[in-house]
């Protein structure tokens, strides 16, 4: 599975514990507020999914993605 | 002290069993012959502050209570510790004799002796002597589970006065489910001595060799910890043997959570179910048999002549107990009779005191604090899990998000299990939900307690 998928996979693992609606996530979706609505506690579950699946993540390394592009691109193409 | 308690009991029952073991079982007169010895040897050998490190067995109950005939202080050591691990406590508690089973040299600073050796000493020594009936001190290490245990000083006439007399106790039989060097443990071996009881002690740590030890010995009563108790209703679910003799549940240790009563109540509907609160430190406080979880809100107006009493500040207990430890080994002072502070946290619900855990165990989400026996109570209630344990997770964001390990029972699915275990977390406010679900094969244990120091 490419690291797009699986980061696609995992946003949508978090929306859905958080009881927001399904909704189709692309590559410029922003994370926050307008887009895709993720609050400090989605973005907490988030970190912590992305660091279990990849073995590190950018929140914790002090970079705030904005949109989904920015999660993929934090992880290139070899690091996943 | 001990000595004089055997002595009636030996009055009162001569035949009957007291002690029973895999190996040894005896009746009140054998063991107090058997205390005899170990009394004598140590008194022989000069000792005043001996360490045991032995599994649970009626040998460790003998040489517990010979260490009191002969005047020595006493601590026992948990089994689980290897050689390596000793050194430091037997200097915390100053030992001057180790007695353990561990063969080949043991790198302690004071001499070692096998049970076995010791007790020929015995054979071959005069009889005690004037020093038999001294009120001698008995050291306890506190469990642990949330960093490095302590040292505890309590005289056996303490550890004796907390005991609660009860008509109803008489002739019962109980079985050991707490480790020896845990208070609760002593605790129930003093308790079975006071209400001249007979106490099974079970020759394997297994839930599963535990309660089957309880089936063949016929065995009334069980004490132990929540943690015990989730085990064994699993256990017994599988296995599909009830315990038919069992007569009263005690629960203590840990937080009692309604789930876990109410699970008990349905498997075992005629059993008495009652819950004790004691600690290390304060000793056994007091035990309730209503069925609810928690203590009855009339706790708080206990008067000043009472023998505990309890008060709350800033959502904590306090203890004052008249018959708490003496204090912390290294401490002169006597803190008997001093309010304490117990760590458990607690909130008044309608006219019950509930417990909601540890200070020390509480999860940090951004600034909310989440308990995670809460937590724990809702995940255990998914179909396949064994047991859970909460915990706080370092995260980026919050600080602390909320994780949870589980052990899955035997033969259920993991398929899934991760967001089943979410699904029925969402009952719980949104801080208190867990992010990360850890399936493991099994989960550390102190004593029959979860390890909450991770």
């Amino acid at each position: 599975m490419s690291v797009e998928q699986q980061i696609v996979d995992i946003l949508k693992l978090v929306l859905k514990h958080q009881d927001k609606p399904a909704q189709e996530i692309t590559l410029e979706k922003p994370l926050y507020d307008d887009g895709l609505g993720l609050d400090s506690l989605c973005v907490a579950e988030l970190s912590a999914l992305l660091e279990r699946t990849f073995k590190k993540d950018p929140y914790t390394e002090g970079v705030l993605p904005e949109t989904v592009a920015d999660i993929v691109a934090f992880y290139g193409d070899g690091s996943a | 002290m001990i000595a004089g308690l055997l002595r009636c009991i030996e009055a009162d029952f001569p035949g009957r069993q007291l002690i029973i073991g895999g190996d040894s079982s005896w009746t009140a007169s054998e063991f107090l012959a058997e205390t005899g010895l170990y009394g004598a040897a140590l008194a022989a050998r000069g000792t005043r502050r001996l360490a045991i490190h032995l599994p649970d067995s009626p040998q460790l109950l003998a040489l517990l209570c010979g260490a009191n005939r002969s005047g020595a202080t006493v601590c026992v050591l948990n089994h689980d510790f290897e050689a390596g691990h000793l050194e430091g406590l037997i200097n915390t508690m100053q030992g001057d004799l180790l007695v353990t089973d561990l063969a080949g040299p043991v790198p302690v600073g004071c001499p070692v002796v096998g049970p076995a050796e010791l007790r020929e000493t015995g054979l071959q020594s005069t009889a005690l002597s004037a020093a038999e009936g001294v009120d001698s001190e008995f050291l306890v290490l506190t469990s642990g589970t949330t960093g490095q245990p302590k040292c505890v000083r309590y005289l056996w006439s303490d550890l004796i006065q907390q005991v609660r007399e009860s008509a109803r106790s008489r002739g019962t039989r109980w079985l050991l489910a707490y480790h020896l060097n845990h208070f609760a443990g002593i605790q129930m071996f003093l308790h079975v001595l006071v209400n001249r009881a007979a106490l099974v002690v079970p020759d394997s740590g297994s839930v599963s060799d535990m309660l089957a030890t309880a089936r063949a010995n016929e065995v009334t009563h069980i004490s132990a910890s929540p943690t015990f108790w989730r085990f064994a209703i699993a256990q017994l679910q599988a296995e599909e043997q009830p315990l038919p003799g069992l007569q009263q549940i005690t629960l203590g240790s840990e937080v009692v959570t309604p789930s876990l009563l109410e699970s008990l109540k349905a498997m075992f509907p005629r059993v008495r179910i009652s819950q004790v609160y004691a600690s290390t430190e304060a000793g056994s406080c007091v035990s309730v048999a209503d069925g609810r979880a928690g203590l009855p809100l009339s706790i708080l107006d206990y008067n000043e002549d009472a023998p505990v009493r309890f008060r709350i500040e800033d959502g904590q207990l306090f203890i004052h107990s008249r018959h708490g430890m003496r204090g912390f080994l290294g401490d002169k002072d006597n803190v008997q009779d001093e309010w304490r502070a117990t760590g458990d946290l607690v909130r008044i619900e309608g006219d019950r005191v509930v417990f909601l855990g540890r200070q020390t165990e509480l999860i940090n989400v951004g600034g909310v604090k989440v308990h995670p026996v809460h937590v724990e109570d809702v995940v255990a209630t998914v179909d396949g899990v064994k047991i859970a344990k909460a915990y706080g997770q370092p995260n980026a964001i919050m600080g602390q998000i909320v994780a949870v390990d589980l052990v899955l029972e035997d033969g259920a699915d993991e398929e899934g299990i991760e967001e089943r275990v979410f699904e029925a977390c969402l009952r719980l406010d949104r801080h208190s939900r867990p992010r990360l679900v850890n399936v493991v094969p099994e989960l550390d244990m102190v004593n029959r307690k979860l390890v909450r120091s991770s």
